[in-house]
């Protein structure tokens, strides 16, 4: 009973434009209160304990040190010297820069760990650009929202550091397992691109030599460096994964600041202010996330939800196919981090106890909530590539459709084919 | 209210070098053979304090996720009072977490922290000086509100 | 049923109690949790009913521990708690083997430690537990004396003994969360770790990590605690059927645990990792002092010495009991 009153408070309270850290502290007291009506009361200070504990974890350091070197590289420049790579590479195949769009993300894939940030990136250089080129605003929206999911399935990943740190897998498998699904999205969408680019009269342009190409990736080099720094120095033992966020830091902070000159110290304090502030927002509904999913696990959602999966079938395919639909529906409504720290505790012993491989769950998980991230209505990537194309949210949500139905399918094939996100951490033993 | 603002901004930031001094040290100390027992702690700490003092940060910027595509279509007289009353209970839940937030610190005031020993009890008050932050600023936009509908 | 917290209740006098726990639904210890709900719902009729809440589902050990601390959990059954009591318990060689471990907490001694940690922390001490006994493993070093461990990387828990037991030995200690420990011995940001053999099997440790070396250098224990509040609240007769019912409960998960740690051995040994006898004596010798800068506030003055009495003294191998 307690149970469906939580969730139905929540999705109340998000209706009526609460904001969402707000809800997941508010919906657990109300319930919190009504049991002290009851003979099996609560103690009210489990509130503050799991807020405070949910901020407490030193994986979610990582979280701040991926924004910081993020910011780092858009205030510096580093990110437009991507783009006139990635034009170089890219630019000429059918569809262009929204090709571009892809590649670029792809890149900071291994640089930035949240898709949102990925969006704002991306967009705010790109999007101009693909208007020019004949993309309708809508359209070059979408395209920049779909692509930028793939930052947090190659690493390094935000989500996938706070799945690895709730469910205990290690943090450097899970990022080895992202690596090909990553690739498959951006594939996926760059064929999408091509086909539909004569019916939108994007023109061709001419392929750049071969010279011109090489010379397009000196510039680069630097930059691209930095997912080297990165996955490189997780794979010497020089840091563990979380501890790598902060080479990122400073190497960003090494190339803007002392090597390229781009960055300004107000430049750098605006960036510190900027991190702190994303931080903020980030980490309080992380931290009110787990009292919601604590609140949760205690009133039983896992037995519930057990029963529940467990009385359609045992058969692994079967759960599978629930377990997606599950967190999509979630993912249309709630944001990421709540859901991974919501069904994380319920989903995993689940899924062991029919035999479904953890590390292949997550990415599952990972691939299926980065598209929670471009689904109507609440679609964090939509609302922020629409404020940077100044176009309706409905504009974006209608092109945004077929590219929800093609990473569907790519969920699809990396529901069912395992070794999609298992080929590699067994190729390399981890 | 600015000077709440910039204080926090600037208390945050000192967490986030903080962190970046801390992290660092964490590797570079290991490199040289000769690994830091605290540098794990402090960082988790360092966080915490970003997360609670950046939340009343945020507030004050009126940065925050939320979704207002359902509010938006409501008649602006019932939109008002929504906004009232949703406000009313962000206020309220405020005023609770700082009350539970201290009661949280002097039940745990004697509880060390595992590395540096610290009292775990004195580093949870920083949750409810965030919140306790984050109330003045709610009492103020909630008068702002009710003076606009009056 | 499922829905404790919507029906029952002690209107018709049953008591719900709620107990937490990290490991893995499968582990010894959950299995002898769940036979404890069981045989206490038996004897009372249904008057206690007790659910056990596994694989840190309502949080991690020190979660927990601030759980019943504040009541929101009311049993707790955890491996690490930050009070001087149970982490002098982690001591290098304090206790011989499993039988000298029950001659010292069974008796006298363990009802001391039991009332000194309630006092430290204000929690109630049902009892103790057997937990395996604590090995090395390397990537290849193979370490006979202490000497071999100068300067290794060590990955040890963040407990003051630990440290001081690993710095003694020559070794860096190095704190890594226990859920990066994995992926850092594969990549080498540490070389080494120390754990039971069960933790060396459920994490899968041996397949980056190539060398055991069989120190045996502590037996710490799991602990069965309460919020105090709530266990004054219970019945004496009541207080009385939840000791004696743990205390058969810790000697069938004891059971279960040594009966299980020989399959891991196979295991490891299946994966290809050596199995090195190290001069044990020499780590004793080495580690002989770090007792004195703990176990005389924890256990209070002059009980460390009573352990020591205990011993056989001829009996080194923990695992040849
Ligand atoms: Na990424
Ligand atoms: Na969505």
């Amino acid at each position: 009973m307690e149970l469906v009153l939580l969730f139905l408070l929540l999705i109340i309270f998000i209706i009526l434009g609460m904001e969402i850290a707000y809800v997941l502290i508010v919906a657990p007291i109300i319930i919190i209160a009504l049991t002290h009506l009851g003979d099996l009361p609560i103690p009210f200070e489990v509130i503050p304990q799991y807020i405070y504990g949910g901020a407490d974890s030193f994986s979610f350091t990582a979280i701040p040190l991926f924004i910081l070197a993020g910011e780092l590289m858009n205030r510096g420049g580093i990110t437009i010297k991507l783009v006139e790579f990635a034009k170089k590479v890219v630019g000429y195949i059918r569809g262009g820069i929204g090709q571009v769009s892809v590649l670029i993300n792809v890149v900071m894939a291994g640089m930035s760990g949240s898709a949102v940030a990925d969006a704002t990136a991306t967009g705010a250089i790109l999007i101009p650009t693909m208007k020019e080129e004949g993309y309708t605003p809508g359209k070059s929206a979408a395209i920049i929202a779909a692509s930028s999911t793939i930052g947090p399935v190659i690493p390094p990943s935000i989500p996938l550091i706070i799945i690895g740190a709730t469910a205990g897998i290690s943090v450097g498998t899970l990022f080895i397992a992202g690596i090909i699904p990553g690739l498959l999205m951006g594939l996926a969408i760059m064929l999408y691109i091509f086909f539909t680019a004569k019916k939108d009269n994007i023109e061709k342009t001419e392929r750049p030599s071969i010279k011109e190409q090489v010379r397009a990736i000196r510039p680069a080099l630097l930059p691209l460096g930095m997912p080297i720094i990165i996955i490189g120095s997780i794979g010497f033992g020089i840091a563990s994964p979380t501890e790598s966020a902060v080479l990122g830091v400073l190497y960003a902070l090494v190339l803007t600041g002392l090597i390229y000159k781009d960055l300004s110290f107000a430049e750098l304090i605006t960036a510190l202010k900027d991190t702190a502030l994303s931080t903020g927002t980030l980490m309080i509904t992380i931290a009110a996330g787990m009292l919601f999913g604590w609140l949760a696990t205690y009133l039983n959602i896992g037995s519930v939800l057990n029963e529940f999966l467990l009385s359609i079938s045992t058969n692994p395919i079967v759960i599978l196919i629930f377990i997606n639909l599950i967190l999509l529906i979630l993912g249309m409504v709630l944001e990421t981090i709540p859901i991974i720290l919501l069904m994380v505790p319920v989903l995993f012993p689940i899924a062991l106890s029919v035999g479904i491989d953890p590390v292949h769950l997550s990415i599952i998980m990972v691939v299926n909530l980065m598209i929670g991230l471009i689904t109507p209505p609440v679609g964090l990537n939509l609302f922020i590539t629409s404020q940077i194309a100044k176009t309706p949210i409905i504009e974006v949500i209608k092109r945004a459709v077929p590219l929800i139905f093609i990473l569907l399918l790519v969920l699809l094939l990396i529901t069912y084919v395992p070794q999609i996100s298992l080929y590699l951490p067994t190729l390399l033993g981890v | 209210m600015k000077i709440i603002e910039k204080t926090l901004e600037y208390l945050t930031v000192i967490f986030l070098i903080l962190l970046v001094i801390t992290v660092t040290l964490q590797i570079g100390s290991r490199m040289i053979n000769n690994p830091l027992q605290w540098t794990e702690e402090l960082s988790r700490h360092a966080l915490v304090y970003m997360t609670f003092l950046g939340a009343a940060l945020a507030f004050y910027k009126g940065h925050g996720m939320k979704i207002t595509s359902f509010t938006e279509k409501f008649p602006p007289m019932l939109r008002k009072t929504n906004d009232i009353f949703i406000d009313s209970l962000v206020l309220l839940s405020s005023i609770i977490l700082c009350y539970l937030g201290i009661k949280l610190g002097l039940l745990l005031l004697d509880s060390p922290t595992p590395s540096m020993r610290l009292s775990k009890g004195l580093l949870t008050f920083v949750l409810p000086l965030g919140f306790s932050l984050i109330v003045i600023k709610a009492v103020k936009s909630l008068f702002t509100t009710l003076r606009k509908a009056g | 049923g499922d829905s404790a917290s919507s029906e029952g209740g002690t209107g018709d006098g049953t008591i719900q109690l709620k107990s937490a726990d990290v490991v893995a639904g499968d582990s010894p210890y959950n299995t002898g949790m769940e036979q404890l709900s069981e045989t206490l719902a038996e004897k009372t009729d249904g008057q206690i009913e007790l659910n056990h809440f596994p694989a840190g589902q309502l949080g991690n050990d020190g979660q927990i521990v601030d759980g019943i601390k504040i009541g929101s959990i009311d049993i707790g059954m955890v491996g690490t708690i930050s009070s001087k009591v149970t982490e002098a318990l982690y001591l290098p060689f304090l206790f011989e083997d499993s039988k000298h471990m029950h001659e010292v907490l069974d008796g006298e001694i363990g009802e001391d430690l039991k009332s000194r940690f309630e006092e430290e922390t204000g929690i109630k001490m049902i009892g103790f537990v057997y937990y395996g006994p604590r090995v090395l493993t390397t990537d290849g070093l193979e370490v006979n004396t202490p000497d071999d461990l100068k300067g290794l990387k060590i990955r040890v828990p963040e407990m003051p003994p630990m440290v001081s037991t690993w710095k003694a030995l020559g070794a860096n200690p190095t704190p890594i969360a226990f859920t990066e420990l994995f992926s850092s011995l594969e990549q080498g940001v540490v070389d080494a770790q120390e754990n039971p053999l069960e933790i060396i099997v459920n994490n899968s440790f041996f397949e980056v990590q190539d060398t055991l070396i069989e120190t045996y250098h502590s037996l710490p224990l799991r602990f069965l605690i309460m919020n105090k509040e709530k266990y004054e609240s219970l019945s004496e007769e009541h207080q009385e059927l939840l000791q004696e019912e743990w205390d058969k409960t810790s000697l069938e998960i004891e059971k279960l645990y040594k009966e299980q740690d020989d399959e891991y051995r196979q295991i490891i040994e299946d994966h290809g990792v050596k199995f090195i006898q190290p001069d044990v004596e020499s780590f004793k010798e080495a580690t002989k002092d770090v007792w004195k800068e703990y176990a005389p506030e924890a256990f209070g003055d002059g009980v460390y010495e009573k352990i020591e009495a205990l011993k056989d003294g001829k009996n080194d191998d923990l695992e040849s009991e």
